[in-house]
């Protein structure tokens, strides 16, 4: 029972850990954040009622991939379409193979990330954070903000950017605290 | 990261936005896709793109992914108000294992906003709900909580599965895979398409696997029974991921406290016997109604409690009664209810009223107001201010009928208080009207001497 115990909250470190890269996985299948965040609600479900199926040892990650690529199939079952944005079958299977690789290090930019953020403006960080913690168009919260769309799309433009720089740059200069 | 911008050409740059920006058009969808099917290199930075939505994403939860907040567990405000993007991730790592809450909990908490229908309802037996939800049959449901005060309905998932409830009973729609028997007793059937269809109970859950299980809430108990029909369902304990598998038909799991028991069919089918025993008691004629006019023998039907409350105070009614409890061996009270009948209204018009009308319920402890007689003055009678607040309930104006009360502990202490003695509760409805020229509604419920229905109960379970 022990036993069971320590492999109970080592799983829930374990997907916890690993939200934003699950995450990042899904979006990449279906691009819309607001179902993608459902099919990691399912994702952590079947992680957990899976888990004596995880073997030890073998990379955890690589195994949540593999289950969220089939909740993200499953999705689109239910919803009887291919994917939000018309990808084939083809192109879905494609991507989740090539993005396996390419979010492998995502704990470490997601570290940086943080330290990005905190450089922000205020005001440019309210508009991130307005267009990423709902799942409103841009419209809304132009009217929420008072700001023009194309003002909106702008700034979200450069701090993407900015962003994405400076998260590069302190990856190369190895300056994370993880 | 090399490649991250290329192609780097502007229809390009202008698809992935669009993707960051959740406003692809179709005809840019159709680029999208024949793009990222012909090139490599688009695909990669099209990965790249979307993690970093994803990790932008994740540093802004929504109020309803924090954890804290949905666990409702120990972190101090300061915290709390500090938790910025530095740490808010790190933040539920903390909290799931310091409270070591299931991984059922942080699925629940990450749930983004649901606009979306949840489920429909299939079909309805004299069903009488009390929900904000709609409840005709038909009815598109989104997230949230459907009572059902009598008779069955049939709820239809999305997702396929089908939920058939008993009243009285209270359902929770979580989303197309996910709903939460929070009272009463339900029949769950999940067709191929929903399996991992989830029934969640106050203490457990269980996940079907296909076809057809049985669901059984005692709140008083703690308990949840889930019965498998056929198929197979596994069973949890909320509290500690205990769980069991069931693949026997007619095999019963009952989740109690700490642990999830296999219950042995034999003693199942014993009942519930236990030293408990109900009693129940009416008001004998002592319930009568004021009205602030104090044109008794005009406004005033003996048959009913009448009560009103109005902006202006000018139609207003309120209320009370009173029972003996000489006869009860009330130290040894366990659990207790005050039960009154809802009978239709012959004054006012309901589409007046707010949809959800909520009364509240008082135990007169001021000693000079106890002596009140069936013919007092609106004056003379209790008031508000002549007692102790025990509790509310509600009632949607489109209600005509139904039982409604309450059940808490502050009835259970009141009536120890006042062991062998004449209680008097005083009812009033806290909520208003729509003021204008037509009336509003003046609630009524069943008196001692109604031809229907039955009058004010107070039914006490006794240890």
């Amino acid at each position: 029972m022990s036993n069971f115990k320590n492999q109970h909250s080592d799983t829930i470190r374990q997907i916890t850990k690993h939200q934003p890269a699950i995450l990042a996985y899904i979006l990449t299948l279906h691009p819309d954040r607001s179902e993608a965040q459902d099919i990691l609600q399912e994702t952590n479900v079947v992680l957990w009622q899976k888990l004596e199926d995880y073997q030890d040892g073998t990379s955890f990650k690589a195994w949540a991939f593999r289950i969220a690529y089939l909740q993200t199939l499953a999705h689109f079952k239910r919803k009887k379409r291919k994917s939000w944005l018309g990808f084939s079958s083809e192109l879905v299977e494609t991507l989740a193979t090539e993005a396996e690789p390419i979010l492998s290090d995502l704990e470490h930019r997601q570290q940086a990330l943080q330290n990005c953020l905190q450089k922000l403006a205020d005001r440019d960080r309210e508009i991130v954070r307005s267009h990423y913690e709902s799942s409103l168009p841009l419209a809304d919260i132009s009217r929420k903000l008072n700001r023009s769309v194309g003002a909106l799309k702008q700034v979200l433009f450069r701090v993407r950017k900015s962003l994405r720089t400076c998260v590069e740059q302190s990856l190369r200069k190895g300056v994370t605290d993880a | 990261m090399p490649n991250s911008d290329s192609p780097a050409d502007q229809e390009w740059s202008e698809l992935l936005e669009a993707v960051s920006n959740r406003d692809l058009t179709p005809d840019q969808s159709q680029r999208l896709s024949e793009r990222l099917t012909s090139d490599a290199a688009a695909r990669h930075a099209f990965i790249e793109a979307t993690a970093f939505d994803a990790m932008l994403a994740s540093e802004f939860p929504a109020e309803e992914h924090d954890l804290s907040s949905a666990l409702g567990v120990g972190m101090d405000r300061s915290e709390s108000a500090t938790a910025t993007s530095a740490n808010a991730w790190k933040r539920p790592l903390v909290i799931v294992l310091a409270a070591a809450a299931s991984i059922m909990l942080l699925a629940f908490a990450l749930r983004p906003r649901g606009e979306s229908i949840v489920a429909t309802i299939a079909s309805s037996e004299e069903a009488a709900w009390e929900s904000s939800l709609p409840t005709t049959p038909g009815s598109n449901l989104e997230r949230g909580r459907l009572k059902l005060r009598s008779g069955i309905a049939t709820i239809q998932f999305v997702s396929g599965a089908n939920v058939t409830l008993e009243a009285p009973a209270e359902l929770e729609l979580i989303s197309a895979m996910r709903g939460k028997l929070v009272e009463g007793a339900a029949i769950i059937h999940v067709p191929e398409e929903a399996q991992g269809f989830v029934m969640e109970t106050p203490n457990g859950y269980a996940v079907d696997y296909g076809t057809q299980f049985a669901v059984q809430v005692d709140r008083k108990l703690s308990r949840s029974d889930f019965e498998l029909i056929e198929g197979e369902i596994s069973v949890h304990n909320r509290v500690n991921a205990q769980q069991v598998r069931l693949t026997d038909p007619h095999a019963v799991a009952s989740v109690q406290q700490e642990q999830v028991i296999i219950v042995d069919e034999e003693l199942k089918e014993e009942p519930e016997i236990d030293e408990k025993k109900i009693v129940r008691i009416g008001t004998e004629g002592q319930a009568t109604s004021v009205l602030r006019n104090n044109k008794r023998h005009k406004f005033i039907n003996p048959e009913v409690l009448s009560v009103k409350t109005t902006e202006n105070g000018k139609w207003d009614y309120r209320s009370f009664f009173a029972f003996d409890l000489s006869s009860v061996e009330v130290d040894r009270i366990d659990a207790a209810k005050l039960r009154l009948n809802l009978v239709p209204s012959q004054k006012g018009f309901a589409s007046r009223l707010p949809v959800v009308n909520r009364f509240g319920v008082y135990g007169i402890t001021n000693s000079s107001r106890l002596d009140w007689n069936q013919d007092c003055l609106w004056e003379d009678a209790p008031s508000a201010r002549d007692g102790k607040f025990l509790g509310s309930f509600e009632i949607l104006r489109s209600q005509q009928r139904g039982s409604f009360g309450i059940e808490n502990r502050n009835l259970v202490e009141f009536l120890k208080q006042n062991s062998g003695k004449r209680v008097t509760f005083l009812l009033i409805r806290e909520t208003t009207q729509v003021d204008g020229q037509g009336p509003g509604l003046t609630h009524s419920f069943a008196s001692h001497g109604h031809p229907e229905a039955v009058g004010p109960l107070l039914e006490m379970t006794i240890k």
